[in-house]
């Protein structure tokens, strides 16, 4: 896997199945387990969202030379997703599934969105303008991994 | 590969899009209203003109207009470009489309050529501007191959279906392009239901199975070659006169075996939480099972069973148990998805607002959906005892008049706490 896009899509894939798991946990009201389950996934989000806003992101700007374009939205898309998640701690951390399910239904689709966006526009755009793509997956996956 | 062809932020104002659905609402409730005045007697036969006003009540005032309104939201989303102009287009065509469709549905109960005029000149002109629009993105390379290629042959199919209505009114002009024909009307609803919106829904359901479920994507050879087996069969229709029942049966089987295998896709779904969005979803895989079992059932045996209008029983089973319950899920799936969206626009300049922002259960709770659902079941059921036992219509416009009354509230109150967030967000 030393495509960007393969990489960086599978990592989408893994943070939705442990964001489920969590989710999955909380409707059944299961809060040790989901509290474990919804650290490994804030976890994985965050080395994923700090893998593109500190290597992957800067690469492909420099190679474009496109510091305004899909790489901006793609940051505020970040800080988005951040802000929900504190919300969904909050709503963990009061038990509160109601606002929790709610939460985590926004931020769900919020990261569909962005993913979609990634998977079919900017990582494609990655792959094809930065130079040593390989050595980029193998900075992206020291960074995750 | 064109980098400035990119547009992240290509969505139509919000306002456009509820106009649409609100608008099909009340195309829906005059539906209703029309069953209530019409008396029993316009369940004995499809060719009633009160039962085609009916009919074109719910699908060109209902899903035609909620399809064509999210298709504004949607075309930026999966094809990553937005068509240009888009709040004059929307405008534009809803007027026209909204008072073009009005004058069909009157022309059908008073028959006078004012109103088949009005409806030629209004619909032609609304859905030109509409569909010149989007032709010109739809041309271009888009990202989201499957997808896309589904929206461009249910919008082939559209404009067929409307050809074909328009020439009919034509004739009843006096206008003889076309002769009068029992088969050229089959053809008219055959591609809009196979056509229009059963591309659309599958186009769709493409992307939102994956996105709103995390479910796991179509097979690729489904998402390639599925929606050309039905553009194939629906040309197959136009051709082939003499062998509509068989394509028809084949259209049938198409279409089931999609929405099981959709159903199938939503039970390995990731998240395993309750709603309501499934359960339409199965519902519609129901319905659409017991059509085509119905539909090989011989006559005589529909007869026995209290079947007697055997093609109005099944259309109207199709559009109102298979077609509008899935609209009605994704409608649940989209209004809050919208409304957050939009106003996470109105963030972007300053994150400390989104916790202003209410979350997805807040515009629509989900018990509400549930309950949506519930009358939607109660509407199903009546209307099929309505289909065999004509003397329930009354009972029919009653639950149908609850059903879509709840979709309006459920809007209405959506929009309410937008607009209540937006003044918190501007103060």
């Amino acid at each position: 896997m030393n495509a960007i896009p393969d990489y960086m899509t599978d990592k989408h894939r893994h943070c939705d199945d442990i964001f489920a798991e969590a989710e999955a946990e909380v409707a059944k009201s299961n809060w040790n387990l989901a509290e474990q389950k919804w650290q490994a996934f804030t976890l994985e989000l965050e080395l994923h969202l700090q893998a593109e806003e500190q290597i992957l992101f800067p690469e492909f700007e420099q190679a474009t030379g496109m510091t305004s374009g899909p790489t901006h939205v793609m940051r505020m898309e970040h800080e988005q997703m951040r802000g929900l998640l504190t919300s969904l701690n909050k709503s963990l951390a009061e038990k509160n599934s109601e606002d929790f399910l709610g939460f985590s239904e926004t931020l769900m689709v919020l990261m569909q969105q962005h993913n979609m966006k990634e998977e079919m526009m900017l990582y494609p755009m990655c792959q094809q303008n930065i130079s040593d793509t390989e050595q980029m997956t193998a900075q992206l996956k020291q960074h995750c991994d | 590969m064109n980098l400035s062809g990119l547009n992240f932020s290509a969505l139509p104002e919000i306002n456009i899009i509820f106009r649409f659905f609100v608008c099909a609402v009340l195309f829906a409730l005059g539906g209703a209203l029309l069953i209530l005045i019409s008396g029993h007697e316009v369940w004995q036969t499809r060719w009633h003109p009160n039962m085609l006003a009916i009919t074109h009540c719910f699908t060109l005032g209902f899903i035609t207009t909620v399809m064509m309104g999210a298709l504004l939201q949607i075309l930026p989303v999966i094809g990553g470009i937005g068509i240009p102009k888009v709040k004059q287009v929307a405008n534009t065509f809803l007027i026209f489309h909204v008072f073009g469709t009005s004058s069909l549905i009157a022309s059908f109960i008073w028959p006078i050529s004012i109103l088949k005029i009005a409806a030629v000149i209004l619909l032609s002109f609304g859905y030109g501007i509409y569909l010149v629009a989007l032709i010109s993105v739809l041309v271009k390379k888009l990202s989201q191959g499957s997808s896309i290629v589904t929206i461009r042959f249910a919008l082939c199919a559209l404009l067929f279906t409307l050809i074909l209505g328009l020439l009919m009114l034509a004739r009843n002009l006096g206008w003889h392009i076309i002769p009068f024909d029992k088969y050229v009307t089959d053809l008219h609803a055959i591609w809009g239901i196979a056509g229009w919106f059963s591309l659309l829904i599958i186009a769709v359901s493409f992307q939102i199975i994956p996105m709103f479920h995390v479910a796991p994507e179509f097979n690729e050879r489904i998402r390639n070659y599925l929606p050309w087996l039905i553009i194939v069969l629906l040309l197959s229709v136009i051709i082939s006169k003499g062998h509509v029942q068989e394509l028809v049966f084949l259209l049938l089987i198409v279409n089931s075996l999609f929405i099981c295998y959709l159903c199938y896709l939503l039970s390995l779904r990731k998240r395993k939480i309750p709603d309501t969005t499934v359960n339409f979803w199965r519902f519609s895989a129901v319905s659409m099972i017991t059509v085509f079992i119905l539909y090989l059932l011989p006559e005589n045996l529909l007869m026995a069973f209290g079947v007697e209008q055997p093609t109005l029983t099944l259309a109207a089973m199709v559009i109102f148990l298979y077609v509008i319950s899935i609209i009605f899920g994704m409608m649940l799936k989209i209004m809050p998805f919208l409304s957050y969206t939009h106003l996470q626009q109105r963030c972007l300049l300053d994150f400390s607002l989104m916790q202003l922002l209410p979350n997805m259960h807040q515009f629509l709770p989900p018990k509400h959906g549930k309950k949506l659902f519930y009358l939607h079941l109660c509407t199903a059921l009546v209307l099929v005892l309505t289909l065999i036992f004509n003397q329930f219509y009354l009972l029919l416009a009653f639950t149908l008049l609850m059903e879509f009354c709840w979709l309006l509230v459920l809007l209405v109150r959506c929009k309410r706490l937008y607009n209540a967030t937006i003044k918190q967000i501007e103060n």
